[in-house]
């Protein structure tokens, strides 16, 4: 790049926010369901191999999510549409078990719902934000 | 979504919106979800199934997850017309299916105009379940139950078409009914809300009932619950075949009553008698029994059927009931002594059983008394016994001769039988003991005292009724067998004593004592002493008290004999008057607590006088023959008297009373004396043995007594009357014992000292111990370091 050569920056800097603050986010919240975990295989009464199969999910769900953070981080950086789409496609799984952890395993707790509505949130925004980055991308593709 | 004009168009709606909800399901059974409470299906032209109807198309599922059936699925669309709705209503509600034979079929309303036939497309049965097969022959299906549903929505109604009492739910009771109940039985078992945090009975354990109580409406309460079946019994299939029924059995049966084919005769395999075991008889007519020891069951009335348990002491007094004395006296067996001991001998080993069993084919159980009976009668009406006795037996003996005897004409038979020979020979063994009667028999006439009968033989075999006294007389009340045993080796000798009264016609019951008592063999009677504790009292044992009796330097204690009369309290006789016979008292029992009076009556006419005599027997009742001395412990040696403590006395009465002030008053008369034991446990925790402390005789203040007369007896004339004053003794226990404390040494005091030459180049310490700079040195020199600290 040559100086004095003005350069358009396309990285979304909102989008990259969300991405950073969820991958906090997920990691305190997968410790924070391990536990809730921990107290319901206490308290509650759980149907034979239901509760290592939550706990196992969550496990993957976690790793899903890392990946898919390092993805959007370095598509929207690097300005790669490519990266950014395939994060958006994990996001899809990952909001299926977000959504499992929501309605459909075995004791959904306030705190969990309350847990799981804030990643939906983030999910849901990171989809927006990451749409308009890959629009935007792809607008400039032909011009870069 | 469109508005649909043509019929087919909506016929083809119907159909894809089956399918498309039967899709959804299968996809929520797939992901592994029992229950969603909301589904939300995205193009689904259904606007909305109310949940009586989700029901009605669960079966549809066949054999579809129980869960899905239960919950009231609510499909909701964001879009869809309200015409197709309502038509997919009124196709949906007649879908009907079988349980098992799942022949899926969806039959057509008939309320709607046109009749339309819906017949789902293969495709959907293949998602509904996997095999769907047509029976020709439709067997009867039992009801289907709703699964995961609480079906006692009102069990206390308990009658039809009737109202029961206090059951609210009941509906044949009509509001001004339900007003007259006190309280509803019913109860709100599970009230099963999916959408509250908090919901009543959210886990069920056991089968008891349960309160929940909300304790914080916070984070970790539960908001969607997808586990409901634990709140419910799975269904079970019917058993259809008897392996089924043994499978079900083997995993879920507990133990019961077995109905396996045992013999139920008792069978004799030990080589020699065990403590509780029942003693074995054999009668002349070599019928083996049990010695019996009537006792009372489970009225207070005698029951023969109770056996002697071998090497335990029994005493048991159970009652007659004799309906006439004049038939009785001669007809009930109970009544005569010949029944407790004649014609029959006591088998002194087992094993002696064991080795005739072979050739004796009656090892029969045999109650007591039924040895005076015929012996046909006696032998076990089962045929059991007589073929399995018989294939030990030789086998001369045809199988016929067998079912003769047990028939019950017996002579012939046995006296045809070969067996016959060793039956005789069993009651003429010689080492079949026999039980001797000791003589003289002792009687009791009707005052109570006990002397020898002078009776001939044969009235002491049965008794005798003089029918113009109307009296039987030689009647068996007590029966007591004493018998000696060497331990394995069995029983030795036999004897029983019998205690003879006299019963009049008015008597319509009797009360008879049965003891057995056992002795080892060598065992000298007199010197047997039974303990009260070992060391330890123990409960219920009576308090082992005597006199000290100084002879020249020597001491000891004084023990009566009779271990009943060492501390007693007085007893009143059956007028309620007092007793001063020692023999009759009450012994006082370790750990025991107890009252009792009694009456002292006196007359008007002669108070004056008898106050001195109140006083003397008010005295004599109270103390008895007071003991001085009481052991500390049940092993506590007469010949120690360290091992006694003293009584105590407070309020000691005079030994003269002063007189009469009036005519009808007694001054200074005790009437009460309250025993008090204190003891203490000593010894390890987990094994106490109570050791008696201290005693103290405390008798009641000597009071006033004075005759009162009440209204109808104040009359001159009836002053005569008695009046009873009562004397009152109780002994109350107190344990004294000290709890065990723990007690930990003091902390040691460290002693530190820093090195005399600690601070050498800038102090110098006189015999090691720093000055008063020192300790600035100390300060200063811990501010420069967190100065330095907070600098860097």
């Amino acid at each position: 790049m040559a100086p004095g050569q003005s350069t358009v920056i396309r990285s979304s800097l909102p989008y990259q926010i969300l991405l950073y603050c969820n991958g906090w986010y997920s990691g305190a919240f997968v410790i924070a369901e391990l536990l809730v975990f921990i107290y319901k295989g206490e308290t509650l009464p759980y149907a034979r191999g239901n509760l290592p199969a939550e706990i196992i999910l969550l496990l993957l769900l976690g790793c899903l999510e890392g990946v898919r953070l390092f993805l959007g981080q370095k598509g929207n950086l690097t300005e790669r549409g490519m990266a950014v789409g395939l994060s958006l496609v994990l996001s899809m799984a990952t909001l299926v078990g977000f959504l499992y952890l929501t309605l459909w395993q075995t004791y959904v707790l306030r705190l969990e719902v309350i847990l799981t509505g804030i990643g939906l949130a983030f999910i849901g925004l990171e989809l927006i934000f990451g749409l308009i980055s890959i629009i935007s991308f792809a607008r400039a593709a032909p011009y870069g | 979504m469109a508005n649909y004009s043509t019929q087919s168009d909506m016929r083809v709606t119907h159909i894809f919106s089956l399918f498309s909800l039967l899709v959804c399901i299968q996809l929520l059974e797939v992901v592994g979800q029992s229950t969603p409470s909301a589904i939300l299906s995205e193009n689904s032209t259904l606007s909305k199934i109310s949940s009586n109807e989700s029901n009605m198309s669960t079966p549809l599922l066949g054999d579809a997850e129980n869960n899905l059936s239960t919950t009231p699925t609510t499909l909701t669309s964001a879009s869809g017309s309200g015409s197709v709705t309502e038509k997919v209503d009124n196709n949906l509600t007649t879908v009907k299916a079988d349980n098992e034979s799942s022949t899926t079929q969806v039959t057509p309303t008939l309320n709607t105009s046109t009749q339309r036939v819906i017949t789902p497309a293969p495709k959907t049965a293949t998602t509904t379940s996997s095999s769907t097969t047509i029976m020709s022959i439709p067997t009867p299906t039992p009801s289907p139950l709703p699964a995961n549903t609480d079906i006692g929505q009102c069990t206390c109604d308990m009658t039809s078409a009737g109202c029961d009492v206090n059951c609210c739910c009941d509906t044949d009771c009509s509001d001004l009914d339900r007003q007259a109940f006190s309280y509803c039985t019913d109860h709100n078992y599970l009230t099963t809300n999916e959408r509250y945090c908090f919901r009543e009975g959210m886990i069920v354990t056991n089968n008891s009932e349960y309160k929940t109580n909300l304790t914080q409406d916070g984070l970790l309460c539960i908001m969607f619950d997808n586990y409901d079946e634990r709140n419910y019994y799975t269904i079970p299939d019917m058993i259809e075949t008897l392996e089924e029924f043994d499978t079900y059995k083997h995993l879920y049966a507990r133990p019961s009553y077995s109905f396996s084919s045992t013999n139920n005769q008792p069978e004799i395999v030990k080589q020699h008698y065990q403590a509780g075991d029942p003693v074995y008889t054999v009668s002349d007519a070599d019928v083996v029994g049990m010695l019996g020891l009537p006792a009372p069951l489970t009225t207070k009335q005698c029951d023969d059927g109770n056996t002697a348990p071998y090497l335990y002491d029994k005493d048991y007094e159970c009652v007659r009931l004799l309906a006439d004395v004049a038939m009785d006296c001669t007809q009930e067996v109970a009544l005569a002594t010949r029944v407790y001991y004649r014609d029959m001998k006591i088998v002194p080993n087992p094993a002696m059983l064991k080795r005739s069993a072979a050739s004796n084919p009656v090892p029969a159980k045999q109650t007591q008394n039924v040895t005076t009976t015929p012996p046909s009668t006696t032998t076990p009406p089962s045929g059991e016994s007589a073929s399995e006795a018989s294939s030990p037996s030789n086998s001369s003996d045809q199988p016929s001769t067998e079912t003769t005897t047990s028939n019950g004409s017996s002579t012939t038979a046995e006296g045809a039988s070969p067996t016959a020979l060793s039956r005789t020979t069993l009651y003429s063994n010689e080492s079949m003991v026999a039980i001797e009667m000791e003589t003289p028999v002792m009687c009791m006439n009707r005052l109570g005292v006990k002397y020898a009968c002078n009776a001939t033989e044969e009235e002491l075999q049965a008794p005798v009724y003089n029918s113009t006294a109307g009296t039987c007389s030689y009647v068996v009340l007590e029966v007591t067998y004493t018998i000696t045993h060497n331990g394995t080796e069995g029983i030795t000798s036999a004897r029983v004593a019998f205690l003879l009264g006299e019963i009049t016609s008015e008597k319509s019951s009797l009360l008879q004592t049965f003891r057995t008592v056992y002795r080892w063999a060598g065992e000298k009677e007199e010197e047997l002493f039974l303990r009260s504790g070992n060391p330890g009292y123990q409960v219920d044992q009576p308090i082992m008290a005597g006199k000290l009796v100084t002879k020249n330097t020597s001491s000891a204690i004084e023990l009566n004999q009779d271990r009943n009369s060492w501390m007693t309290l007085l007893t009143a006789d059956s007028k309620g008057l007092c007793v001063s016979n020692t023999l009759q008292r009450t012994p006082i029992k370790f750990g025991v607590n107890m009252r009792s009076g009694c009456l002292v009556e006196v007359m008007f006419t002669n108070m004056s006088e008898a106050c001195k005599l109140i006083h003397e027997g008010a005295i004599s009742a109270l103390a008895g023959d007071r003991p001085d001395r009481v052991a500390t412990f049940g092993t506590s040696l007469v010949a120690n008297p360290g091992d006694w403590v003293t009584v105590l006395e407070t309020n000691t009465p005079p030994e003269i009373v002063g007189s009469a002030t009036t005519e009808a008053k007694c001054s200074g008369v005790v009437l009460g004396l309250h025993i008090e034991i204190a003891y203490a446990n000593v010894g390890s925790l987990a094994n106490p043995q109570a050791k008696v402390v201290g005693v103290v005789y405390r008798y009641d203040k000597p009071q006033d007594i004075a005759f009162m007369c009440v209204a109808p007896y104040c009359q001159p004339g009836r002053l005569r009357a008695r009046q009873a004053f009562e004397v009152k003794s109780s002994v109350s226990f107190v344990d004294a014992s000290q709890p065990p404390y723990r007690a930990a040494a003091e902390i040691p005091i460290i002693d530190v000292h820093l090195p005399g030459d600690f601070f050498y180049p800038f102090l110098t310490a006189v015999g090691g111990r720093p000055r008063a700079a020192t300790w600035l040195l100390t300060v200063l020199l811990a501010v420069s370091l967190a100065r330095g600290s907070v600098c860097v």
